[in-house]
């Protein structure tokens, strides 16, 4: 644990803990709250052999597939807002990950047991199907059923999962890791309390005082937290919930350049590789998209994008 | 069926013709708007400026303005110096901020001069607008200053809807509405806004009101509009840049190259890039 006064450092230097290989988590469900900054500064330092149990981040784990940076995924359906994540699906139609599959609530509470420090949790998802069925990397330490003991009832259980790395997306944070977010947060609380370092990228850094003044929105307190980057639009092309809309034509474009290898190196070329950092990044994706995408503050979603701008 | 009233930058600037008098707010500067105003090569603006208008410096720099009734005191920030020297241009009369605000509350209020106190030198430069005159109600005599009616109010804000509706941010201090709303002692409002937001938006924050669509002529979506001055509630004030302004004795040939050389307020952005819009955001939002 670092002291609050360290926490607060850039992208560069919280990419540089992750070693390769890490079992890491990531936060986002579908086109929102993926820590996308941070994923492609893993990407531009060639991160590798990654070991990543995910709850629907989907967009993280495209992107890193694409980029032949992952071994292993523990997969609850990832589908982007245009269809299956072309990289992810190579990746594992042609071996070159292995892949264990969950359902949402399946994984969720293996992160929910190391959450809570226990060792399992019972749940009622995934028996009876081939989710319980087929076991790979995870045999005999994915799901196992049993007779709940009180009523004699067909149940499951799942062991803790505790991820080394959880880089978790969230709207504002404190130098201190006090962190905010709006709307819907899946399971990034539980991601984070689950994992032994968490590192936070956040659209905004607040005074403490912010913090404390609006306190209803607080998911994660500091002590939770290992790092902070800031990191303004750090899930585009996916969205932050009255921050800014997911940029579909963005998401396209990954969507088309990962049906090969060939197109999908041509994109990190020219939009991982080729802008030095984020700066670089945002200023080729254009400072005039960003501001069209910023969300409305009524919906939460752009007026632009939804096509309600007169 | 309501009418949008949305415009380019360039469409409302096209509405502000030569020779007109232009009134202008410190901290709500429409510098986005100012910009389109120079770019058409406009001439022989009167400005009313309420505060330390950076916009009107900007103006009377590039010899877009002839005159300057300046509501602030005489030296003080982007002002020219020299009060109403003989053969300077702009000719700049200092007012004060009270006397000025005065002059537009009685414009609104559809009276033909406040009366108020008036220092002594305005009486005999500026008869037309400051006269000495009779009390209504006790013996002796008082000042008068008439009522201003610019042709066109710029000013930037926060939000506005796509009909005309105008706001503040959430977090702003409300102190400023009553400021910003002498706007309506002009023939024409016209607003920049850091964002056009839907009407459930506006309806949402309504005690952030400041203009009714009938007040407003047109509205412009300007992202950091205000840039190189800050916008409270967004973005700091970029003191490099105007430290660099007013540094420089040709502050024409400055604007020319720092302000004027990009076709619209997109590649302006562009220009600044974005390290140096975030580092200058304070409330992406805005809000409170």
């Amino acid at each position: 644990m670092t002291t609050a006064n360290k926490k607060l450092i850039s992208l560069r230097e919280a990419a540089a803990l992750v070693p390769d290989g890490a079992n890491m988590s990531f936060s986002g469900f579908a086109e929102t709250n993926n820590p996308l900054s941070f994923v492609r500064e893993m990407i531009r330092t060639g991160k590798t052999h990654l070991e990543i149990s995910g709850m629907g981040d989907a967009q993280s784990v495209e992107l890193l597939c694409g980029a032949g940076a992952v071994d292993l995924v523990r997969v609850s359906n990832y589908m982007a807002k245009n269809g299956r994540c072309p990289n992810f699906c190579r990746c594992a139609q042609q071996g070159t990950i292995r892949t264990e599959d969950y359902s949402h609530f399946g994984i969720t509470n293996r992160f929910f047991a190391a959450a809570m420090g226990i060792p399992f949790m019972p749940v009622k998802v995934m028996i009876g199907s081939d989710l319980c069925e087929i076991q790979n990397f995870d045999k005999d330490r994915k799901v196992m059923e049993f007779d709940d003991p009180f009523s004699g009832e067909r149940c499951g259980i799942v062991p803790r999962l505790a991820p080394d790395f959880a880089v978790i997306h969230v709207a504002r944070a404190d130098a201190e890791g006090n962190c905010q977010l709006y709307g819907i947060t899946s399971s990034i609380e539980i991601i984070a309390r689950a994992a032994k370092h968490v590192i936070v990228t956040a659209e905004e850094i607040v005074d403490t005082e912010e913090i404390r003044r609006t306190n209803q929105f607080t998911i994660l307190p500091s002590f939770f937290v290992d790092y902070v980057v800031h990191c303004p639009f750090g899930a585009y092309p996916g969205g932050v919930f009255t921050y800014y809309d997911y940029d579909l034509e963005h998401l396209d474009l990954i969507t088309r350049s990962g049906k090969s290898p060939d197109t999908m190196e041509a994109y990190f070329d020219e939009w991982v590789y080729g802008t030095k950092d984020e700066a670089a990044f945002f200023d080729k994706v254009g400072i005039r998209r960003l501001m069209d995408l910023r969300a409305d503050p009524y919906s939460g979603v752009s007026l632009r994008n939804r096509r309600q701008f007169l | 069926m309501k009418q949008t009233k949305l415009m380019t930058g360039q469409q409302a600037a096209a509405l502000i013709s030569d020779n007109s008098s232009i009134l202008l707010f410190d901290g709500y500067e429409p510098v986005s708007l100012i910009r389109e105003l120079l770019q058409q090569n406009s001439r022989g603006l009167t400005l009313y400026t309420c505060g330390l208008a950076f916009c009107a410096a900007l103006l009377a720099a590039c010899g877009a303005a002839d005159h300057i009734l300046a509501g602030c005191d005489p030296g003080s920030g982007f002002i020219p110096e020299a009060e109403c020297t003989s053969g300077f241009t702009p000719e700049v009369l200092c007012v004060g901020k009270a006397v000025l605000k005065a002059q537009l509350a009685a414009a609104v209020n559809g009276g033909d001069h406040a009366a108020i106190p008036v220092p002594e030198r305005l009486l005999t430069k500026a008869p037309a607008l400051y006269r000495e005159v009779p009390g209504v109600f006790g013996a002796g005599t008082g000042t008068a200053a008439a009522a201003l009616h610019p042709d066109v109010a710029i000013l930037h804000t926060a939000r506005a809807d796509f009909y005309g509706n105008v706001q503040l941010d959430p977090s702003a201090d409300m102190r400023d509405a009553d400021t910003l709303r002498l706007a309506l002692a002009a023939k024409t409002v016209i607003v920049s806004a850091e964002q056009i937001v839907s009407d459930d938006a506006i309806r949402m924050n309504a005690r952030c009101g400041l203009f009714e669509p009938e007040a407003v002529a047109c509205v412009v979506e300007a992202p950091y509009g205000a840039h190189p001055t800050a916008f409270a509630t967004r973005y700091r004030a970029d003191e490099e840049l105007l430290r660099a302004y007013e540094a420089k004795e040709d502050p024409a040939a400055f604007a020319r190259q720092h302000l004027l050389s990009f076709p619209d307020q997109d590649c302006y952005l562009a220009g600044l890039g974005f390290e140096r819009l975030i580092s200058l955001t304070t409330n992406r939002r805005g809000e409170a």
